[in-house]
């Protein structure tokens, strides 16, 4: 089933709608494709924090708190998210399915959304408000500390700032430190006038509305506002020479090590050859079964936490444990040995056909939550090849058991990287 | 718009079997997704329990429920994930104070599955090298939980809030009791709780109502007709005021974090628990929420930068209030916010504020029915507790602004009030 209708509003603007009586809320989310640089994802971070404290109707951030209150909690947000190498700057408006003041939730959320993105609070000279920037820099750069309190994210980040130093993949979620201290009004007012109307767009709403009157009111509060004519770059780039893998190790004030790796996939979400690659990470770490589980959780009893995931767009595989540090050495070796295993062909029938029974159900399910829904459309959309559903679950339902080793054998290690125990290090040197 | 009330279209349908086994069937039109959770009425907070007859007690170790959990899903011949996984579903299970409860998601093959739940529950197969591998999981696990700033800044408030009360007991025990726990222990506590008198079992989807009672009688007399051994359990009593009222612990994140407990009194309740805790969620609601003068001053005067977080939880022997936020200025933070509680109990809150958050609170309460996760959790603890989810709205919607205020006199007041402070470690020493 096609969930979406799917109109065009104009070029660089596209809508879609997916009326349904499934949800008791009605969800609005704008996503906007950028070039995943330092810039537009520091900018980009910045400019939603503030856009997202008043409008100019409510232009206090108690006033606007308020107004979101008396619309029985309606909830604005944004994430900077990014695929591959496509930045995506995603605003998002929801609320309970509930008419207030005869004005149907759609309507309520499309003039919300649009206002905070286009009708911000601003300053005697039109600029967005100092008071604001200031408080909301300050924000993102505590943000930008405290990543590291979260120790997964935070190796995770690592990983991926070595594996991929030289390509955008690798820039920071927050963005730059340097570059955010030095954004005054004029350039972040610049960036929302001159810079965000420029990214081509796509709008989402998911909920019991009539498609004609959601569709008006999206385009009129969006139509001119959202140009859409700058270019987002490709969706991903390539390192072409191999190289040999990486071994990185760094210290924090921890009781567990956490050990991350990896490797890059020579496939991306439009070719035919990843589904072979998604389900091979699926076997490899993704499903109750799946090879790390029952190697490095079940039989050894070196973790807890484990399993991998794959990056559609770029192509990466990526592995996690947390495990005592102790076992630093046997765990990397049996996280290798399994990828080299399923390399080698060693996948049963019996797991290729379980592993494909939980893909499909998570792509299934992905249908029963308005935000998973559009994250999954929007990799297609990034990728230039949508799939519904069950164009999804077929397209692996045919991979053999050859196809799965032919793909994991064509992962490259690239980094091996573990976050260890402060106290264990010392000891290792000593 | 004081007083709009808003029924979800949910209704659960709950009917007992012979055995006292309770079914509650929500239905979900539209999902794909068929959730079903078997639950019993035991957690990490019963540590000791004498069966009946017996004069001495049974000391169960800490993290004993949590562990059962882990490995009620052992088999001889493998485990019983192995077999959800061959019908294509996942499987899982939770334990928290007082709920263990075990989980599969399918969308094709619920009959199946219910038959695989029911044998996962009701036949277990403990072995002692099975309980000795997993004691080391669970280390893993517990460290996991140690190096997370959020789980041990609950946690450790909840030691700070209660001095007896095993709600501060960490539900995977810790490194030493987890040592005491075996396979000889964890069959004690089967017998003693997963008596089907004990549990409920809950299904949320777009399933057939009939259907589901139908099977589930089927499989309570081919499972789960035994009941539970008489146990008793020994309870506590705790007292109002709170254990510790201040302490500082050092972990490695970039800012001081500052956890704020305030402890209710369940003595002083007045009516059902529900309209208690509902007339808190409001009071947090009016008092720290996105639009209260509180959050605005101190995001404004730049005392904080994300806005605070908190919650409330109540059971029938417990309940409190906590509110977190990161900060460099704990001292104004916490002085402020004791202000407001001060100012809050004498004088109360303003009928403004209460609507808004009432408003806010109805909103919040209908999205979060397009969840199933939620609908299941919150419905089993609820009803676990003495309460109803499916009552929440119109509970919600009969709370007066006095009964808000009830409790703001009784919890913020001297002695009732406990501030955990997570400070960056310094010189490399953790507390």
């Amino acid at each position: 089933m096609r969930f979406f209708e799917d109109f065009k509003i104009s070029d660089g603007l596209a809508v879609h709608l997916w009326p349904t009586d499934k949800f008791r809320s009605v969800h609005l989310q704008v996503f906007l494709h950028n070039p995943l640089s330092d810039e537009t994802v520091t900018f980009n971070n910045l400019l939603s924090a503030v856009l997202t404290r008043g409008t100019a109707d409510y232009p206090e951030t108690r006033q606007f708190n308020t107004r979101l209150d008396e619309l029985y909690g309606a909830s604005v947000s944004y994430a900077v998210s990014r695929r591959g190498e496509r930045g995506l700057l995603s605003l998002w408006a929801g609320m309970a399915d509930i008419e207030t003041g005869g004005i149907s939730p759609i309507k309520v959320l499309a003039r919300l959304l649009s206002s905070v993105m286009f009708d911000p609070a601003k300053n005697a000279e039109g600029l967005l408000r100092q008071d604001y920037i200031s408080q909301e820099k300050s924000g993102i750069a505590n943000d930008m500390a405290a990543l590291r309190d979260d120790k997964d994210a935070w190796a995770d980040f690592r990983l991926c700032a070595n594996m991929c130093k030289d390509e955008p993949y690798g820039i920071h979620p927050y963005g730059d430190d340097t570059l955010l201290k030095s954004i005054g009004p004029e350039p972040l007012t610049s960036w929302w006038s001159g810079v965000m109307p420029g990214f081509p767009a796509d709008i989402f709403a998911v909920g019991d509305f009539d498609v004609v009157e959601a569709l008006d009111e999206i385009e009129k509060s969006f139509r001119g506002r959202i140009r859409g004519d700058s270019d987002p770059g490709p969706a991903f780039c390539r390192i072409q020479q191999a190289r040999a893998a990486n071994f990185i190790s760094e210290g924090a004030d921890t009781v567990q090590a956490k050990l991350v790796i990896g490797w890059r996939a020579p496939t991306n979400w439009a070719d035919d050859s990843y589904p072979s690659h998604a389900l091979a990470n699926h076997i490899f770490g993704q499903y109750s079964q799946s090879r790390l589980f029952m190697n490095v959780r079940e039989r050894e009893g070196m973790a807890y936490s484990v399993g991998s995931r794959i990056e559609p767009t770029k192509g990466l595989i990526f592995a996690h444990a947390g495990i005592d540090a102790a076992k630093k050495d046997r765990a990397i070796e049996v996280m290798l040995a399994e990828q080299k295993a399923l390399a080698a062909g060693d996948v049963t029938e019996k797991e290729l056909d379980e592993a494909k029974k939980s893909m499909a159900l998570g792509i299934r399910m992905s249908a029963d939550s308005p935000s998973a829904l559009c994250g999954r459309e929007m990799t297609g959309i990034v990728n230039k090849r949508r799939l519904t559903p069950e164009e999804a679950v077929a397209r692996i339902s045919g991979v053999t058991a050859e196809e799965v080793a032919k793909a994991a054998s064509g992962w490259t290690l690239d980094t091996v990287f573990a976050l260890m125990p402060e106290d264990a290090k010392k000891e290792a040197k000593a | 718009m004081t007083g709009t009330y808003f029924r979800p279209f949910e209704k659960a349908e709950v009917r007992i079997l012979p055995s006292g086994l309770e079914v509650a069937v929500i239905k979900k039109p539209g999902f794909v997704r068929k959730y079903a959770v078997l639950a019993t009425r035991f957690g990490s907070q019963i540590t000791k329990m004498r069966f009946m007859g017996d004069r001495e007690e049974y000391d169960l170790p800490e993290g004993t429920a949590h562990f059962l959990e882990h490995k009620l899903f052992e088999r001889e011949d493998g485990n019983m994930e192995e077999k959800f996984s061959e019908l294509g579903a996942t499987s899982n299970a939770f334990t928290s104070g007082d709920i263990t409860g075990y989980l599969f998601c399918t969308d094709d093959k619920f009959i199946e599955c219910l038959g695989l739940l029911f044998e996962l529950v009701y036949k277990p197969v403990f072995s002692d090298i099975g309980v000795e591998s997993e004691k080391e999981i669970i280390k893993q696990e517990i460290a996991m939980t140690r190096d997370d700033p959020d789980w041990m800044g609950y946690r450790t408030l909840l030691t700070l809030l209660y001095e007896k009360h095993p709600v501060a007991l960490d539900p995977a025990g810790t490194v030493a009791s987890v040592e005491d726990i075996s396979s000889e222990v964890l069959y004690a506590a089967h017998d003693a709780f997963y008596g089907s008198d004990n549990m409920t079992l809950l299904i949320v989807g777009d399933v057939d109502t009939e259907d589901v009672f139908g099977v589930a009688s089927m499989l309570e007399s081919q499972y789960g007709s035994r009941k539970s051994e008489e146990v008793e359990v020994t309870e506590v009593v705790e007292p109002w005021n709170v254990n510790v009222t201040e302490r500082t612990i050092r972990m490695d994140v970039a800012r001081p974090i500052v956890w704020i407990g305030m402890k209710d009194d369940p003595s002083r309740f007045e009516g059902p628990l529900a309209k208690r805790r509902m007339a808190a969620s409001v009071l947090i609601e009016a008092l720290f929420g996105p639009s209260s003068v509180l959050n605005d001053e101190l995001y404004t005067d730049g005392v904080i930068d994300d806005n605070l977080s908190y919650d409330e939880h109540y059971a029938p022997d417990y309940g409190f209030l906590n509110l977190v936020a990161a900060t460099e200025r704990k001292d104004e933070l916490v002085g402020r916010v004791k202000k407001a509680l001060k100012d809050a109990a004498s004088e109360g809150i303003d009928e403004r504020s209460y609507e808004l958050a009432l408003r806010r609170l109805t909103g919040g309460l209908l999205r979060s029915f397009d969840s199933e996760e939620f609908v299941a959790y919150e419905f089993l603890v609820d009803r676990f507790r003495g309460m109803d989810l499916m009552e929440r709205p119109s509970v919600l919607a009969g709370i007066r602004l006095e009964d808000v205020n009830d409790v703001a006199k009784a919890v913020f007041s001297e002695g009732r009030v406990s501030i955990l402070t997570i400070e960056p470690v310094q010189e490399g020493k953790r507390a």
